[in-house]
């Protein structure tokens, strides 16, 4: 009864958003949120195909655009620690994309950024992500790393404060 | 004094500076199916889930239901599985130039070289091809986008069994084309005794144009139901591709799709099953054109096992869903092979957590053997799952144009227990070996039939004299006492 009840309340008719949309509207961000964890490009990009492969297999669909957007990063999370969990038994490959010289400074800082996030907390980092780098509420944070928007507030509070620790030199450096 | 958060916020744009490139936004557009296809799939499943209701109403509710509602859900994807044929090409030299092929029966799974499983869900293999994502295709049917985790040890995996089986392979890493990709590598195995050559595409992320066709069995005839360019660039648009199937034209895919759902729903018979349910096999089978599939739904570890006539076991399941992810671990099949039973772990791709969905496949032709068979529990500490028993009538085509080839092959399951009929204990490595030996058989007869055959009755042979010397066989018997022999009698032809 519970399965039935569970694929009668996700009719696609009923769904707001559509399998199409939640590509267009989302690809940009969710690349963002994995490209903050995942490099190269390539990997990034990978994973991203792979987020939305698992997603938009899915008979289920969010109902909102808030929903579908903490929907689909809760995916990928799952899909970039996998990601984490397969590179570890790969031997690195070599690439040969190599940077132009005015990049390097701002490839530098992404680096370290992502080298800061790598080593906190995996709730704390996405969090980060989520926040700074998607402007998602503290609601729709929540609703993908799975805490009320009080844990939310306390997670994002105790990340920054670590990030901003971390971070001192490179925080320093902005103007 | 902390920092305002739009200094902060000014790393984390360094930091996630990627935006989608083209190739990317291709790969999403391919997977976004069809709506009308996705609507007929909410209509099978709603029609699937008011049968379930009528059913539990008419019934006592019992948790059965989910284990049929979970064979639906099983036998939907099994729908979406085809026989598959897949050839690949890649262009070079200014032509398009094959560079592998492989046969499945499309719903199966088959054993690497090393025991461990390995994946090959045509569904899977599709759209991994549809989002020109890496493909790995080995020998024994591989295709997977798992470039080097386990999928690396397949390949070891067959070029030591090549050696084992005589040849003289020649391992050319990357060597031929890496320069004009980033990262292409290819796997070059030539057998220097025959001439053959197995060509292994390792990693497609590649400048160099490769495209796979996919052909499924319909009515007899190979059809090409799929065409997906692995990488991208202007290379791939020409020259225009010819497939070698003359007078036939790609088809629709989804419409395929649709075509086996709709058959699968009208054909597939649900029995659920209690503990210790004896099943006759040869009612099954007269009923059973095809795949008999065993659903279950309990907790996330599972026992089970079924019981022959003669109170032997014959086959032991231990499910350990892992978050999700196809991980067998614990598949043990007391049979030699694993090609006669063999599970498969099946959890649909599916963003929720969903670790108690596992399905086994038996094979109809291993179960005729066994007349009977009884499902039961191997242990009491854990709460038997509920079963459920799915006949498909109408049967998946199978491919193999060697197929009776390689039901005699399957004779050779039969080593497996001795005369009197028991099982020989401690020896499923050797089993994965001779899984191993299946393939290459199966393999060798397409090219060489009357050699694999010979192999075969050696293999016979040895196995008997080893059983006659009271040695068990085992893994190192077959290392350091078959191998040599079996390479000195193809050394000797």
């Amino acid at each position: 009864l519970k399965a039935s009840a569970v694929v009668l309340t996700d009719c696609p008719l009923a769904s707001v958003t559509t399998q199409s949309e939640l590509a267009d509207q989302f690809l940009a961000d969710v690349l963002k949120f994995v490209c903050a964890f995942i490099r190269p490009k390539a990997d990034a990009e990978d994973v991203t195909a792979e987020t939305f492969r698992s997603a938009l297999t899915s008979l289920r669909l969010p109902k909102s655009h808030q929903e579908a957007r903490a929907w689909l990063l809760k995916v990928a999370r799952r899909r970039i620690a996998d990601h984490v969990r397969q590179r570890k038994r790969r031997p690195v490959s070599t690439r040969s994309d190599e940077p132009q010289q005015d990049q390097r400074n701002s490839l530098a800082t992404g680096a370290a950024v992502r080298a800061i996030l790598a080593e906190m907390p995996a709730d704390q980092s996405a969090a980060l992500v989520m926040k700074y780098s998607l402007g998602m509420s503290s609601e729709e944070i929540g609703q993908s790393i799975g805490r009320s928007v009080a844990a939310t507030n306390s997670l994002l509070q105790r990340g920054r404060a670590i990030f901003q620790d971390r971070a001192q030199s490179l925080l320093e450096d902005l103007p | 004094v902390n920092p305002p958060d739009t200094k902060i916020q000014a790393l984390f744009d360094q930091a996630t500076d990627l935006e989608p490139s083209d190739l990317l936004r291709q790969r999403i557009d391919s997977l976004t199916p069809n709506p009308a296809k996705r609507n007929f799939r909410w209509l099978y499943a709603t029609g699937a889930a008011a049968l379930l209701l009528t059913a539990s109403l008419i019934t006592t509710l019992t948790p059965r239901a989910d284990a049929a509602g979970l064979l639906q859900q099983a036998g939907q994807n099994a729908a979406n599985l085809p026989s598959l044929r897949c050839n690949s090409y890649a262009f070079r030299n200014g032509k398009w130039e094959p560079i592998g092929e492989y046969l499945t029966s499309g719903n199966c799974f088959r054993r690497s070289y090393n025991g461990k499983f390995s994946e090959l869900q045509t569904r899977t293999a599709r759209y991994r091809a549809i989002g020109k994502d890496r493909i790995l295709m080995t020998k024994n049917g591989t295709l997977s986008n798992n470039l080097m985790g386990h999928d690396d040890i397949h390949l070891e995996g067959h070029i030591e069994f090549l050696k084992k089986m005589g040849w003289n392979p020649t391992v050319v890493w990357g060597s031929r084309i890496a320069n004009e990709g980033r990262a292409l590598k290819v796997v070059e195995i030539t057998d220097s005794r025959k001439g053959d050559r197995e060509t292994f595409w390792i990693d497609e992320v590649t400048k160099l144009p490769v495209r796979v066709v996919f052909s499924a069995l319909l009515n007899g005839a190979w059809t090409p139901t799929l065409r997906s360019d692995i990488s991208p660039g202007p290379a791939v648009e020409s020259p225009e591709f010819q497939p070698n199937f003359p007078g036939q034209e790609i088809i629709d895919q989804d419409a395929l799709a649709n075509e086996w759902e709709k058959k699968l729903a009208k054909t597939t018979q649900i029995l659920p099953l209690a503990d210790n349910t004896q099943i006759n096999v040869s009612e099954l089978t007269r009923l059973a054109n095809g795949d008999i599939i065993l659903a279950y739904t309990g907790p996330s570890v599972s026992k089970a096992r079924l019981v022959g006539q003669d109170g032997s076991t014959y086959y032991r399941i231990a499910f350990e869903p892992n978050d999700g992810r196809i991980e067998p671990r614990n598949a043990r099949p007391l049979r030699p092979g694993g090609r006669d039973f063999h599970a498969l772990w099946f959890t649909p791709a599916n963003p929720e957590p969903t670790p108690k969905q596992v399905r086994v496949e038996l094979f109809t032709h291993a179960m005729r053997k066994l007349g009977s068979f009884t499902l039961a529990p191997t242990s009491t500490n854990q709460p038997f799952p509920e079963w459920a028993l799915a006949i498909d009538a109408y049967g998946l085509a199978h491919p193999m144009p060697y197929l009776s080839l390689e039901a005699k092959l399957r004779d050779v399951a039969d080593w497996w227990r001795d005369p009197q009929g028991k099982k020989i204990e401690g020896s499923f490595k050797l089993g994965n070996e001779l899984g191993s030996w299946f393939d290459f058989a199966r393999n060798g007869l397409r090219r060489d039939p009357e050699a694999a055959r010979e192999a075969i009755a050696t293999l016979r042979e040895m196995m008997a004299d080893a059983r006659s010397r009271g040695e068990d066989p085992n893994p190192q018997l077959f290392e350091f006492g078959w191998i040599p022999r079996l390479q000195k009698e193809a050394d000797a032809r």
